[in-house]
């Protein structure tokens, strides 16, 4: 049992990081495409009201000042906040907030256990009544964290799934993988939440399996947490399967899309990418188009007058 | 409505009932205000495709034997397995992955969108359907997911050619005026969607409203402009022009034609020519004022700035858009400036920014804040007191919250228009007027009355808000929108309303306000007959 | 595409019933149209104006701007509003047989 769970979490958390990092690769990778940006763009000088540099005359000649910080802080915000939904429907986001904070926390809280863990290899006790200021703070940021989430998690797993159930705009979109994800997060939250109250309200299970991990000394621990484990481990090889990446590409959405107002200077690296595309060749069937051409074939001979 | 009914064969999908239609303000408010969409006749709905709304907005002949049909439904099927690869769709690859692979169906974006909000919420408008249908066609035909995970995903639909037919139309009822992409808080681009459905359609099957593509972006290649204006009539229309100006104002203009190495080349949707000449001699007087060294072309496509490409085809885009920019070349112009029309400022200054490279990467400006400078440091002399009635702004789509252009108009509006106020929302958050992404010029059967009944609806709305106060016909009101697009569709919506008659608005662009307010010129130069 | 009998001969016109063959326009055909388009008996004020869009038409293959044409002819938006009830472009243009307009007009 010890050797399979353990065997089970290095395999989930090495399998989610390498499918994230072949998706986020596969996306960035795509080719760099027209500009289709949308205002405000955070970056830019005028951001408040949606300004951009076209607003002013020559804007070719001016210096332009890109606030990159201001943009991903604000990315990083809305994280926290989700601030759309709460203007845009409020009911949804009481569920939807504590289900979203409780994921933010299970994973802070999956950090903290393994670094809880790299600290107790170097002596140092975690406990609330620990000698070391640093185990103290550890102990208390694991139990935090941990409890809050399967708290917050398990109510907003429930609330989305009546959400879904009820709401007549969400049902009608709604997949069956919808109802199982809620279910499984839910049952993810309440097994962690079981295993606290009735088992281990001090969370020290976690912790030493931590340990085990990083020291490669597997322990057993009690039915309780194997089970909020497992299920854990599991999500991780689900999650991948969901369009959970969306909280890593609404980054690259933002900055490589929707933000992207990049000019085309002459003889600059965009240039030389774009004469590439342009270069290959296209295979639309239409009439107007010259199938098996390039794209800068396509363009009909100059018919100047003069 | 199921989602997937759409491949169901029926007389119509929905039918929009007066009833269902977003109540409007006063005088608008009583049940019989909304004139009666026409219906098409039966004659037509034998004809052609109509079984999505009972709205025309391409008119597909029905195909006339199951051979045509099959070889039509494999045509979708390869163009939309072109849409998704990078030799075929570089231009779009990457957003339009996004949007098809992030959308958590949360449905926030839904009441954003003027034509579902309008529409009474109609299931087939809104945002989120057509990429849902798009979606679930790649999982199941291009994709080819096991029954099971297309169980799970929800992704059962079937492909059959009703099912594509309603789905081109469909692509024609969202302005992509991309408001539901500005609130989804995972970037996804619902408007996007729209716009490659109809790349499918126009690239792969040459399919694509007649407006849009073959007296639109065809006729604009081969005689010059969509208008159907040769050079010669350009000549004709510019000494009219010329003769105008010095009836109106006193003042003897040459517009100058073809000047080479001028600092500027001006380009005008040419529809301003036909439509608005106005306009296009307000330009005059006020670069002529200000001693601003400009020129307009006679040269084929010089002389008119759209590009419907933008709307439809890549690739009729990018020929309208090398063909200005060969034309700014030959003219050895500084820069290209841009009039007032949204759509061609967005696709000369974004959209056609990664298809010029080199020498015809000439720089490209908008006409705006030009204009702005001229007025807020007083190069041309003004007396706000001229403009002294209600008038608010419309705000196109392409300029703020595609391009960004939000403040110059008002810096120009607050400094001449001493009632000036605005409508809310505007900015970045205003609604499209309703004939956007070539809704406005398509002029065919009963499209015009949805255009007015529906997707102007909230524009209308707008519109009647910010003047209850003054709601009276006997106060002479205006709204400035400064696009050649955005004043047509509102030419007509008042129309359909009878709006000039009722309340006494007035639409008209950004120059004819400037020039009204000249201390130089005696007239006044708007025309209020003119509506 | 649709064929009707105008003016005694076939006619291809389209979903708006403007005629696709400008150059077989004449005169009985236009009556015919103007029929359709309540304008119907043409008096003289009517033949002005579509002789004078009809003119415009062969020499630049195009409808004249309506502020051109009212200054042209003399007739202001009122008064052609009244001889043709469908307006300048989709009533008189379309009895002088002229293509519809396009573009941003
Ligand atoms: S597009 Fe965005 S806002 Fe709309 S349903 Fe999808 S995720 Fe939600
Ligand atoms: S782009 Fe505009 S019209 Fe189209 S779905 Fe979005 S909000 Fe609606």
């Amino acid at each position: 049992m010890r050797i399979f769970l353990a065997i089970l979490t290095y395999f989930s958390y090495i399998f989610i990081i390498a499918m994230y990092t072949i998706k986020a690769a596969k996306y960035l990778k795509l080719p760099v495409h027209l500009r289709w940006e949308l205002y405000p763009v955070m970056h830019e000088e005028n951001y408040q009201y949606g300004g951009s540099y076209f607003e002013q005359v020559d804007w070719w000649t001016r210096i332009r000042q890109k606030r990159y910080l201001r943009g991903f802080l604000f990315l990083l915000k809305e994280y926290f906040v989700l601030g759309e939904y709460f203007q845009k429907h409020k009911a949804y986001w009481y569920f939807l907030y504590p289900w979203h904070i409780g994921f933010i926390l299970i994973i802070t809280f999956h950090i903290l256990c393994f670094f809880g863990a790299v600290a107790m290899v170097f002596g140092i006790t975690i406990s609330s009544s620990s000698q070391s200021i640093t185990g103290i703070v550890f102990y208390y940021a694991i139990l935090f964290t941990g409890v809050v989430s399967f708290v917050t998690g398990a109510f907003g797993s429930v609330g989305l799934l009546i959400k879904r159930i009820y709401d007549e705009n969400l049902k009608q979109y709604a997949t069956p993988l919808h109802y199982f994800t809620y279910i499984f997060t839910f049952l993810i939250f309440i097994s962690g939440f079981y295993a606290w109250y009735f088992i281990d309200p001090t969370l020290s299970e976690y912790r030493e399996f931590w340990k085990g991990l990083i020291t490669f000394k597997f322990i057993d621990v009690g039915c309780g947490a194997a089970t909020h484990i497992i299920l854990f481990n599991l999500f991780l090889v689900y999650l991948p399967y969901t369009r959970s990446m969306h909280y890593i590409t609404r980054f690259f959405g933002f900055c490589l899309i929707r933000w992207d107002d990049e000019p085309n200077m002459r003889g600059g690296k965009l240039e030389r990418k774009l004469q590439a595309l342009l270069n290959q060749k296209v295979s639309w069937s239409a009439a107007h188009i010259k199938s098996g051409k390039t794209w800068g074939e396509q363009v009909e001979e100059p018919k100047m007058r003069s | 409505m199921k989602i997937e009914d759409i491949s169901k064969k029926s007389e119509q999908l929905i039918t929009i009932k007066p009833e269902d239609l977003m109540p409007l303000p006063y005088p608008y408010d009583t049940p019989d205000a909304d004139p009666a969409m026409r219906e098409l006749t039966q004659d037509q709905k034998n004809r052609y495709e109509a079984s999505l709304d009972g709205v025309l907005a391409i008119g597909i002949p029905k195909p006339e034997t199951k051979e045509i049909e099959e070889e039509l439904i494999r045509k979708f099927l390869s163009g939309l397995a072109k849409l998704l690869t990078k030799e075929n769709n570089w231009t779009f690859l990457q957003p339009l992955l996004h949007s098809l692979e992030y959308c958590v169906k949360c449905q926030i974006c839904n009441d954003s969108c003027p034509v579902y909000v309008a529409s009474g919420k109609q299931e087939i408008y809104r945002p989120t359907y057509r990429p849902e249908i798009l979606r679930r066609i790649i999982n199941k035909y291009l994709k080819k997911q096991s029954t099971l995970s297309l169980k799970l995903t929800g992704s059962d639909i079937e492909l059959n050619w009703t099912l594509i037919a309603r789905l081109a139309e469909l692509s024609y009822r969202c302005t992509l005026c991309r408001r539901c992409a500005q609130v989804c808080p995972l970037g996804v681009d619902n408007g996007l969607i729209s716009h490659e459905i109809r790349k499918i359609f126009s690239q792969e099957m040459g399919i694509a409203p007649k407006e849009l593509h073959e007296s639109g972006t065809v006729q604009q290649l081969k005689v010059g402009s969509s208008t159907g204006i040769t050079p010669k009539a350009l000549g004709n229309i510019i000494s009219f022009m010329e003769d105008e100006i010095e009836e109106k104002t006193g003042k003897k203009i040459k517009i100058p034609v073809d000047k080479e190495g001028a600092d500027i080349l001006l380009l005008h949707n040419a529809g301003e020519f036909m439509a608005w000449p106005e306009n296009t001699e307000a330009f005059a007087i006020i670069f002529e004022a200000a001693g601003i060294n400009w020129t307009l072309s006679s040269e084929l496509v010089g002389y008119d700035a759209v590009n419907y490409g933008v709307w439809y085809d890549d690739f009729q885009f990018a020929k309208i858009a090398l063909r200005h920019a060969e034309v700014a070349k030959a003219l050895k112009v500084k820069k290209i400036s841009v009039g007032e029309c949204g759509h061609a400022h967005k696709a000369m200054m974004v959209i056609a920014d990664r298809i010029l490279t080199g020498d015809l990467n000439i720089p490209r400006e908008s006409a705006i804040p030009l204009l702005a400078d001229l007025v807020i440091n007083n190069k041309i002399k003004l007396d706000p007191g001229r403009n002294n009635f209600p008038i608010t702004l419309h705000d196109p789509c392409n300029m703020v919250r595609l391009m960004g252009i939000v403040e110059p108009q008002r810096q120009i509006l607050r400094k001449i228009c001493p009632q000036f106020r605005e409508m809310e929302p505007h900015g970045v958050d205003n609604y499209c007027c309703g004939g956007g992404s070539g809704f406005a010029i398509i002029q065919s059967m009963n499209f015009p009355d949805w255009r007015s009944a529906i997707s102007g609806r909230v524009k209308l709305k707008q519109v009647l808000e910010t003047f209850q106060d003054v709601i009276s016909p006997d106060i002479p009101k205006y709204v400035c929108a400064p696009c050649s697009n955005c004043k047509g569709q509102i030419r007509d919506l008042f129309n359909y309303y009878s709006v000039f008659e009722k309340c006494n608005i007035f639409y008209g662009g950004l120059v004819e306000l400037i020039a009204n307010a000249m201390v130089d010129i005696e007239k006044p130069f708007i025309e209020w007959e003119w509506h | 595409m649709a064929k009707t009998t105008l003016g005694g001969i076939e006619m291809e016109i389209d979903e708006d019933g403007f005629i696709q063959e400008p150059d077989k326009w004449n005169k009985e055909i236009a009556e015919d149209i103007a029929k359709l388009e309540s304008a119907y008996p043409m008096t003289e004020e009517h033949w002005k104006l579509v002789n004078y869009l009809r003119d415009y038409f062969l020499k630049y293959e195009i409808a004249p701007p309506i502020r051109m044409l009212v200054k042209q002819t003399g007739l202001d938006l009122k008064k052609i509003y009244q001889l043709f009830p469908g307006g300048p472009a989709k009533g008189a243009c379309k009895i002088a047989g002229l293509p519809k307009p396009t573009g941003c007009v």
